[in-house]
């Protein structure tokens, strides 16, 4: 009997293309858009640079190496003890493999230029900075390491004052370059051995990494989850609509003449709900992998969400069906799918990630059904596993049985939906 | 067989119906007659078990059933005044589901389904979505699905609202012959006067909640036979005619329907010579004037003043 009364909802949704497109078209549409209209938003963790660069060297710096060999050669001591020239090629690395690296190259356009072109870049607005090498520079930094004395020389870094923050990233990667430098030559001090390609290379690959190694999601990812536990909540109003028809129209008093349970009625509204919802996640996930390649390590973990979030549409699905029986009023129904819907969307996050704007706010979201099943999704899609989300699993199942608790209590008694 | 005993029935402030009590026997087909709001609907859905009154008793074969409602539930089948069916599934469907909902199953099952296709006349539509009939054919589905396990009592809430002439025939005709060839037991619900008139054995009329007559059909038509009923017709009337209608001390009731005027007066008065002056002083141009038998519209008129649809 039961699976009679739950076969007829799912009968007679299929057979309503308007809600059937409500509840699987509409997410979908909404998928895409936001997706690809919010990408630059949820992707912009990292702002895109791009520095255009002058390069001005004063001496060449292969004569200086070679210089500073024979002075070697000429005290005793091996230039090998220095590493091979290519080591001591400083300036030569840091423009080569720093700037013109494979991490920085994308983002720093550096053009080598000569003295007599300094005046027009500095007054070319376009550049972010000059750096300027001089002379001597490579000898004098060598004969520092090699503890023969001299001054310590310095690259001269010129910026642009309206490029803050292009100024800055140039300030910085200069300021790693030397303290490395530093390091090297401590090190050279000590008779240790030091790689300075290595070291160099270290300090300046840039990694985007996300906090406890969590894994970056995409903005498609996001609003799969988003649009899929949002438009979850219109199954409610879906099936609460089909069931306040049906007091409508006489045929729950029809039902109940067959001597058939309310209860059991109740039960295939709740059962009915969960289905559905847990269809419909599924349906829109699926079309998701193999749209947008969303996909969920964990399966285990997914289904048991997808299962939680489901029990808490179908508890709001009979509360809704409860009161609108109680109050003989679609009214409520009508209120829940119009306003309660996007609010509860709203602080769930499912239009952007309104939890990013502070922790009250996040946790506030969690305490909707949808923003708890949206920060479950998007941990798994993160890479954790069910003890991570056991909290949002744990939440949403015990939102879905105190609805329907509520909704029991509600519903009303014999002849009382008269 | 089944009866209302002093049954009250009140939804907050308003007393839907006060001390009704009824009766049916097998095999007969009663009549509950009453304007909107007389509160038949109310009392048919206490009998269908569908609500419980505020005081009194239903007993079903002399057992209680208001606790304990299973007995009759197995035992009626009710009409809806609503088109109590699902539009977006077939003819077929519906029957099945309906059919599954009063525990029928497999061979059995489409064995009624296909008797009840016969027995409304929809058996060419049966894979047409109802959302398509016309409403006559719902209204025919409507009752096919209440006859599925084929009832003993047969409870129709007001079966032909909003429906054609030819397709209300159609349903009348079709209680008839339930009633004659199967001995169903019908409860029949109607603001139409001659739908009760032509089918029912014996008739309630109810009125703003209260039983106001109860017998045979000539038992309620026999109210009047102290009275005369006249029959006025005529092109356009004067008010002031109207008037001296109302208010002369030998009319009893006096009830204007477009070109027609009844009036109940006392047998031994007559009237007519009277009432020709009457016209010929207004400038009315009479069609007829005669004295009609009495209908239960207008024994109803006689009881309460007003008429059924009024």
């Amino acid at each position: 009997m039961l699976f009679q009364l739950i076969k007829k909802q799912l009968l007679l949704l299929w057979r309503n293309p308007v809600q059937i497109f409500l509840l699987l078209g509409l997410p979908i549409i909404l998928i895409l858009i936001l997706s690809i209209a919010l990408a630059g938003f949820m992707e912009s963790g990292s702002p895109k640079l791009e520095l255009k660069v002058a390069w001005l060297e004063h001496e060449d710096e292969s004569e200086q190496i070679e210089r500073f060999i024979n002075e070697m050669n000429a005290l005793g001591v091996p230039a090998e003890t220095f590493g091979d020239s290519e080591d001591m090629q400083i300036i030569t690395m840091l423009r080569e493999d720093i700037f013109q690296g494979e991490d920085l190259q994308e983002m720093i356009e550096l053009n080598v230029i000569h003295e007599d072109e300094k005046a027009d870049v500095l007054a070319d607005d376009s550049y972010s900075g000059l750096i300027e090498v001089p002379e001597n520079f490579t000898y004098d930094m060598l004969q520092i390491i090699s503890e023969q004395g001299g001054e310590r020389p310095e690259i001269t870094l010129h910026v642009n004052q309206e490029d803050g923050i292009y100024s800055s990233v140039l300030s910085q990667i200069l300021e790693q370059f030397d303290e490395n430098l530093t390091t090297q030559t401590f090190l050279q001090q000590n008779g240790l051995a030091v790689d300075m390609k290595e070291m160099q290379a270290a300090a300046s690959a840039g990694e985007q990494t996300q906090i406890n190694q969590m894994e970056p999601i995409s903005s498609r990812d996001y609003y799969t989850v988003a649009m899929a536990v949002f438009t979850g909540l219109y199954v409610a109003s879906t099936i609460g609509f089909f069931a306040t028809r049906e007091r409508q129209d006489q045929v729950f008093d029809r039902i109940i003449v067959g001597d058939m349970s309310r209860w059991l009625y109740f039960l295939s509204i709740l059962i009915s709900g969960t289905i559905i919802a847990f269809i419909q996640l599924l349906f829109l996930f699926c079309f998701s992998y193999f749209v947008f390649q969303v996909s969920f390590n964990d399966i285990l973990t997914f289904l048991i969400t997808t299962i939680s979030y489901a029990i808490a549409v179908g508890g709001i699905t009979v509360l809704l069906t409860a009161i609108s029986y109680r109050f003989k009023s679609d009214a409520i129904i009508g209120f829940f799918s119009g306003v309660v819907t996007s609010i509860l969307a709203f602080i769930g996050g499912s239009f952007f990630p309104i939890g990013e704007l502070s922790e009250t706010i996040a946790h506030l979201g969690n305490l909707t059904p949808n923003g708890s099943g949206l920060s479950a999704y998007i941990q798994i899609l993160r890479g954790s596993g069910l003890e991570d989300v056991a909290n949002y699993l744990i939440y949403m199942i015990s939102f879905g049985v105190v609805m329907i608790i509520v909704a029991a209590m509600s519903f009303p008694k014999r002849g009382s939906t008269r | 067989m089944l009866e209302l005993v002093d049954i009250s029935k009140r939804f907050k402030k308003i007393e839907a119906v006060k001390s009704l009590n009824m009766f049916i026997e097998q095999g007969e087909i009663v009549g509950l007659l009453g304007p909107n709001g007389a509160g038949k609907s109310t009392a048919i859905s206490i009998l269908s078990t569908l609500i419980e009154p505020t005081q009194g008793d239903v007993r079903f074969l002399k057992e209680s059933v208001i606790k304990k409602p299973a007995p009759l539930r197995k035992a009626i089948g009710v009409v809806p005044q609503e088109i109590a069916l699902y539009p977006q599934l077939s003819t077929e469907e519906n029957l099945l589901f309906f059919g599954r909902i009063y525990r029928l199953k497999g061979s059995k099952l489409k064995q009624r389904v296909n008797e009840i296709l016969e027995l409304i006349g929809l058996t060419e539509k049966r894979k047409a979505l109802v959302d398509s009939f016309s409403g006559g054919m719902k209204r025919r589905l409507n009752i096919g699905v209440a006859m599925l396990h084929n009832p003993q009592i047969l409870i129709m809430d007001e079966p032909t609202v909003g429906i054609d002439p030819q397709s209300r025939s159609y349903i009348l005709e079709t209680v008839k012959r339930l009633n004659k060839e199967h001995q169903m037991t019908v409860v029949y619900t109607s603001h139409y006067m001659e739908e009760v008139d032509y089918l029912c054995d014996r008739i309630y009329i109810m009125d703003q909640g209260n039983l106001i007559a109860s017998g045979t059909k000539e038992e309620i038509k026999q109210i009047l036979s102290s009275e005369n009923t006249i029959s006025i017709q005529a092109d356009r009337w004067n008010s002031k005619f109207i008037a001296q209608l109302k208010g002369h001390e030998s009319i009893t009731k006096v009830h204007v329907e477009g070109d027609e005027i009844t009036l109940i007066t006392p047998k031994e008065v007559n009237l007519f010579s009277e009432i020709i002056s009457m016209t010929e002083e207004y400038g009315i141009a009479l069609r007829s004037l005669h004295v009609k038998s009495p209908t239960l519209e207008d024994v109803f008129l006689h009881l309460t003043g007003r008429a059924l649809r009024d």
